[in-house]
């Protein structure tokens, strides 16, 4: 008795520190995009990232199966590594005139949830990490963008022990986007 | 062969009339201008008939089934 | 609205526009009455219907239309707005339906050829009885069909005008572009699928910039996209470092303009454009089989070999017709300073689930607002358009004057002209000729007598 509601009150500290080291994570991200530290956010990523954004769809109720688009068909974004590798690389040339000069951006995540922990979370090794976004932009005087949507990210810890960004999926509220361009990193 | 049962829902029904188009003999509106149904069932000669009044109802508001 | 517009606002003799048609409310709204209402415009991909009862909410200038395919499998496309009070009959994007019932009073309207005369016939009214005591005439108040329709090889066009010219008239010898798109890469017309979901999205400029663009501005690429060449976005990565991957490949000699018809791309209807050279050698293989497949297909069918890259029919569809990228993107007027971008991505319809996994990924890095290379457009689109709203700048006219006679007639085409040199500006000069032509508020018949007849 006594040592199974230990063991549940372990189990529990364990999530809680575990939620609160994941949350440190993404707010760290969030600086790091909102700084312009581009090199850096990639050391956050796993090798095998991937990271996308479905189109949204507007379809009968019944078929909520086909509201946004899938695997396989026509997204905002499928990204693996060296393709975000290649955004940053576009942005540090200079001549990306889209982000030339560069735009004003707060990342606000809220709402974090730890969806599942693998294999437990004493031990952890993936974990699945939802949360609302607010992306913010603002740029050269009067261009202004906001962003609103739900995030699922699973993160790998790496031989390390440090987690690392495998899969990014983005639902962003808008059927028609309302802005020009997506060159801002979610 | 099977005889055929006939049902309105009458919540459904908006009056749009097309079962009366295909089928004078059968349907008509009452009162309310909600469809009524002569009988509650028919001979199974009369089964594509009213499947066609089933179908041209933009209310779904008539259902065709099997008698028992 | 004006009726007409001052010729002096466009003098592509001289190579001088004025600023005015790209901001001006009054030109645009001439634009909807002279342009949108009477052009031949892309609806949609017919893959994008397959079944009987599929719609594809699709739009025609300003206003939301419905392409759809009846039971009999017959297509259509008909104005989404009751005829009773205007609500649009469907709001979804797309779907599969026997009907369409307007949310407001009820009317509802048929998809199907079956129920009704004609597919979108008014088919059912409530109250039919007691409060039309059915002398309502269902077959007068059905949703508005546009006046022509046309699939070439799977592209769907319409027009609202009965009197604009037959589709093949009206594309002349620019259907070899679209051929190239409709085409598999292996030449194939009608074998390729649009993959599912359309990219919408808005821009701040007039829409005139979108389809310019794609018409023959070669003269852009080197600035607006010195960024991409850098990073090596092309198929080929880093070591084959342009964006199509044709750097191995001679340059085309020039672009192609139609004169009358105000089409035009950035290469020659001789041009193979040729296929690039892959980081992965086994597309390089896959892709070098289908393009001799392709070569000998275009030989035995008496088609030009060129008639790929970046183009733009008139007035406002565009399009990559090879394979690297091949998409089709439509400018879709808001207002003279804001203009709905759609794009669409088209595949080989028997591609290796590999290679058409690579290519979506690599369209969707290279077009798009998420686009490596389109993100750099719209920056460039967006501000030019901001920068000649103001009351000085509306004074000066833009320069079209690059390549200013130096064009002469196609040896393929007996109704193109190409221009000696890559850079030029001959393409959007013929293109608001034809813009200009039809502004004025002639009738097709004077607009044809002016061209000469046929």
């Amino acid at each position: 008795m006594t040592t199974a509601s230990t063991s549940s009150v372990d189990a529990r500290l364990a999530t809680l520190l575990l939620k609160d080291e994941l949350t440190e994570r993404l707010h760290l991200e969030a600086d790091l995009l909102d700084e312009q530290r581009f090199d850096e956010w990639l050391e956050l990523l796993d090798d095998d990232v991937t990271y996308t954004m479905p189109l949204r769809l507007n379809v009968h109720h019944s078929d909520a199966d086909r509201a946004s688009t899938k695997e396989g068909d026509v997204s905002w974004f499928e990204d693996d590594l060296s393709t975000l590798r290649m955004r940053v690389e576009q942005l540090a040339t200079g001549e990306h005139w889209a982000e030339e000069p560069r735009s004003r951006v707060s990342h606000l995540v809220s709402n974090i949830r730890l969806l599942s922990v693998a294999p437990n979370p004493m031990a952890p090794e993936m974990v699945e990490v939802g949360c609302r976004f607010l992306v913010y932009r603002n740029r050269v005087a009067d261009e202004t963008d906001i962003w609103v949507g739900r995030r699922t990210d699973t993160w790998r810890a790496d031989t390390q022990g440090h987690w690392r960004l495998l899969r990014r999926h983005l639902l962003l509220d808008q059927g028609v986007l309302m802005a020009k361009n997506l060159t801002v990193l979610f | 062969m099977t005889g055929v049962r006939v049902e309105i829902v009458r919540s459904a029904c908006a009056g749009y009339a097309n079962c009366l188009d295909v089928a004078p003999e059968i349907f008509d509106l009452d009162e309310h201008d909600v469809a009524v149904v002569s009988a509650g069932e028919f001979p199974a000669e009369q089964r594509q008939l009213l499947e066609d009044a089933a179908h041209r109802c933009p209310a779904k508001a008539i259902i065709v089934t099997d008698a028992d | 609205m004006t009726d007409s517009v001052d010729p002096l606002m466009v003098d592509p003799d001289n190579g001088i526009i004025s600023r005015e048609i790209f901001v001006s409310q009054d030109v645009f709204d001439t634009e909807l009455e002279q342009i949108f209402a009477r052009a031949w415009l892309f609806i949609g991909h017919e893959s994008q219907i397959p079944e009987p009862g599929d719609f594809f909410n699709s739009r025609m200038g300003t206003e939301s239309v419905l392409l759809t395919r009846d039971s009999e499998g017959e297509i259509h496309v008909l104005l989404n707005s009751c005829r009773h009070r205007g609500m649009k009959v469907c709001r979804y994007d797309e779907g599969n339906t026997h009907d369409f019932v307007c949310p407001y009073h009820g009317w509802s309207y048929s998809t199907d050829g079956t129920l009704v005369s004609v597919a979108g016939e008014l088919f059912g009214v409530p109250h039919y009885r007691a409060g039309y005591d059915r002398k309502l005439d269902r077959s007068q108040w059905g949703l508005i069909p546009t006046a022509q329709m046309v699939n070439h090889h799977g592209l769907i066009f319409a027009t609202w005008d009965p009197d604009t010219p037959s589709f093949d008239e009206y594309t002349g010898g620019f259907r070899f572009w679209l051929d190239n798109l409709a085409a598999n890469t292996a030449g194939e017309r009608g074998r390729v699928k649009a993959l599912r979901g359309v990219q919408k999205w808005r821009i701040k400029a007039n829409w005139k910039f979108v389809s310019e663009n794609f018409l023959g501005d070669n003269y852009h690429g080197p600035t607006s996209h010195s960024s991409v060449d850098a990073v090596g976005l092309g198929p080929g990565g880093k070591e084959a470092p342009t964006r199509h991957g044709d750097n191995k490949k001679p340059r085309s000699i020039g672009s192609t303009s139609f004169f009358d018809l105000g089409h035009g791309g950035v290469t020659t209807a001789g041009y193979a454009w040729g296929y690039p050279e892959f980081e992965d050698e086994n597309m390089t293989t896959y892709f070098q089989q289908r393009w001799q497949q392709r070569e000998q297909r275009l030989e035995a069918e008496d088609r030009p070999i060129g008639g790929l890259g970046p183009s733009t029919m008139f007035p406002s569809m565009s399009l990559h017709a090879g394979a690297f990228p091949r998409a089709l993107i439509v400018a879709h007027p808001v207002g003279p300073t804001e203009t709905e971008v759609w794009r669409w991505f088209l595949v080989d319809d028997d591609l290796p689930e590999d290679i058409e996994s690579w290519l979506r990924r690599w369209y969707l890095r290279y077009s798009g607002p998420a686009g490596l290379v389109e993100q750099d457009d719209m920056e460039n689109w967006d501000y030019a358009t901001d920068a000649s709203t103001g009351t000085i700048a509306r004074r000066y006219p833009y320069n079209y004057q690059l390549g200013l006679g130096m064009a002469s007639p196609s040896e393929v085409l007996d109704d193109a002209v190409e221009s000696s040199y890559l850079m030029t500006e001959e393409n959007a000069r013929n293109y608001y000729r034809r813009w200009a032509a039809l502004m004025s508020g002639a009738s097709w018949a004077e607009i044809d007598q002016a061209r000469g007849g046929k």
